[in-house]
């Protein structure tokens, strides 16, 4: 079935084709939240993690969750901690709908700012439920000053998704970024990944002034747990060279799987989901070096310059 | 002086990399007047004989299978068709025929001048959508799988060739770099072509029927993939995943060899599609890599 063809159901969709209800759609995650640092607020269901920041006289969100449902709960969850103040900007970290995807349940009247390489992706897809950018931004930086919240915007370079930018607040030296660091391996085959620019790019968010860092999954870390997550990146690209150097059956997930869990095992066996998602991130790693890397953002020199960083005034 | 080692992409010591200079038998066969298909048993390429000269599609997979067909070819190649931008269907072409003309899609062409492996050697003629070479007629049929990747179709022999496709067994592996969206039309658009035999891009030559069937097993797995997760099988789950498309595919299709090892984690790729989105502007309606 074509999309087109796809009948209406009474929640958005995304890119599903298949007809009826999409029950995954439609079921309830239950928020937690609590206070980071000054205004900020950081909310999960348990997986995915976003943060929302109260202004004066409303809430700059970021991100929408991924799904009608969780974007409802989300919305539901600002409300209980500031009921009065309406969320009136939302920025997108990257255009994945598991994260960005639902905006029209979230706040569909909302301000919504997007990377440009971000919202050039929404626009091509059209995905139900997903709105496009109201305002875009390009290049490496961004400063924002929106209803008293002082944030810089930081596209890094290529490193997941298309535009996948962080947000740093340096008065209360906090970064959030989605789907780049997170503690352990819990990025299963590493979706979307841009190997090549990875690690480099995601080190130059060290040179910035933090040291509380939000991923966009599970829980939050310090700059010693970034850089032992950049660790596991280095370690998993020299161990998938060796596998194909030494002949294992590299296309088979179950081969890869025991090469990583022998190879690996010993130093990094303790690493959150380790024994899930060792083998997938090997996988992916060992197709970086077969293939030489997938499509333009995969094969794009990572910048190594200090990252410009504005001073708020 | 000794030239430096060919490396791709691998930042192993030089030691480490003696696999890459590994040079195998390779069988060779006869498809139709002049044309042949050659393989290492795993990855196949195929070469013709026009004008007294070769035209060679693609490299096979490293510097020394690259030495081994330029022997097994054992003329002039005067031109080299690359049909993806992946090192190992294209990478080594400065092994293979340094000096020959390098055709490939304009796509192909960007990623392969971008990336600047040193064996992977720029392409010296690129097309958009269709470019007749000697007796063969390249086609672009949409993004399938890697960047620019093409179908050749030998009208004469009643052949086509098209890599990183369609394989005569279940080993997709995650689907690296597949475009999720749109493979299964472009795939559909070459039975409009008239053609018996079907070379992939590895393992054994096929018949059309194969290869419509090779379609059907993917089309097969997308539309399970995505029923999964519809249905709220947790897409992190890699058993819970590979548990229910088992359950739904292997009574049609558990007779494939390397369903078992590969179904689960096909299947766990293409719902990350859904999740996602898909990814970039190649899996999107407009079918195109980023900026172009």
């Amino acid at each position: 079935m074509s999309p087109d063809d796809a009948p209406v159901s009474e929640c958005h969709r995304g890119i599903f084709t298949i007809a009826g209800q999409i029950p995954s759609q439609l079921q309830w995650r239950d928020m937690t939240y609590e206070p980071l640092r000054g205004k900020v607020w950081t909310v999960s269901e348990g997986i995915n993690r976003s943060i929302f920041v109260e202004g004066d006289t409303g809430v700059v969100a970021f991100d929408t969750f991924g799904s009608p449902m969780a974007a409802t709960a989300y919305q539901l969850a600002i409300q209980r901690v500031l009921p009065d103040k309406p969320v009136h900007t939302v920025v997108y970290t990257h255009d994945h709908l598991d994260h960005t995807g639902y905006a029209a349940d979230f706040a569909p009247n909302a301000r919504i700012i997007a990377h440009e390489l971000t919202d050039a992706v929404v626009g091509a897809r059209g995905a139900d439920g997903q709105l496009a950018a109201t305002e875009t931004w390009s290049g490496e930086t961004a400063w924002y000053e929106i209803d008293g919240v002082r944030f810089q915007l930081v596209y890094p370079g290529p490193t997941h998704g298309d535009g996948n930018s962080a947000a740093w607040f340096p008065d209360l030296k906090l970064l959030f970024m989605v789907d780049s660091i997170i503690p352990g391996v819990g990025y299963t085959f590493l979706p979307d990944w841009h190997l090549a620019p990875y690690i480099p790019t995601v080190q130059r968010l060290l040179e910035l002034d933090w040291d509380l860092f939000v991923p966009g999954h599970f829980w939050l870390t310090d700059r010693g747990g970034f850089a032992e997550n950049i660790r596991w990146y280095e370690a998993v690209a020299q161990i998938a060279q060796e596998a194909i150097a030494e002949g294992v059956d590299v296309e088979s997930l179950p081969e890869v799987t025991r090469y990583a869990q022998e190879r690996l095992g010993a130093e990094y066996g303790h690493l959150f989901r380790f024994n899930e998602y060792a083998g997938m991130n090997l996988l992916r790693y060992v197709f970086e070096y077969l293939h030489g890397g997938w499509g333009l953002e995969g094969n794009t020199a990572p910048r190594h310059e200090p990252i410009a960083v504005h001073d708020g005034s | 002086m000794a030239a430096e080692r060919l490396r791709g992409r691998y930042t192993l010591p030089a030691e480490r990399l003696g696999f890459l200079d590994e040079s195998p038998a390779l069988e060779v066969e006869e498809l139709g007047e002049s044309l042949w298909t050659v393989s290492d048993g795993r990855d196949r390429a195929v070469f013709v004989v026009w004008e007294d000269r070769a035209i060679a599609w693609d490299t096979l997979s490293t510097p020394g299978r690259a030495r081994a067909y330029r022997d097994a070819v054992g003329r002039e190649i005067a031109t080299v068709v690359y049909s993806n931008d992946h090192l190992e269907r294209s990478g080594w072409a400065s092994e293979l025929a340094p000096d020959a003309e390098r055709v490939a899609h304009e796509w192909c062409a960007r990623v392969v001048e971008l990336r600047g492996a040193d064996g992977q050697l720029p392409a010296t003629r690129t097309f958009s959508d269709t470019l007749e070479v000697g007796p063969a007629r390249l086609i672009f049929p949409g993004l399938v799988s890697a960047t620019g990747n093409v179908a050749t179709h030998f009208p004469s022999q009643g052949v086509l060739y098209a890599p990183e496709t369609v394989l005569p067994n279940a080993r997709y592996s995650m689907l690296p770099d597949w475009h999720i969206r749109n493979f299964s039309p472009s795939l559909r658009s070459l039975l409009a072509l008239d053609f018996d035999v079907f070379v992939p891009g590895r393992y054994g030559v096929m018949s059309r029927a194969e290869f419509e069937r090779g379609i059907d097993f993917l089309d097969a797995v997308h539309d399970t993939a995505q029923r999964a997760f519809a249905e709220s099988v947790a897409v992190w789950l890699f058993d819970a995943m590979d548990a229910y498309v088992k359950e739904h595919l292997t009574a049609e299709w558990g007779g494939l060899e390397g369903f078992d090892d590969h179904v689960g984690i096909m299947a766990f790729r293409i719902a990350h599609h859904y999740l996602t989105g898909g990814w970039s502007t190649e899996d999107s309606p407009a079918g195109r890599p980023q900026g172009a």
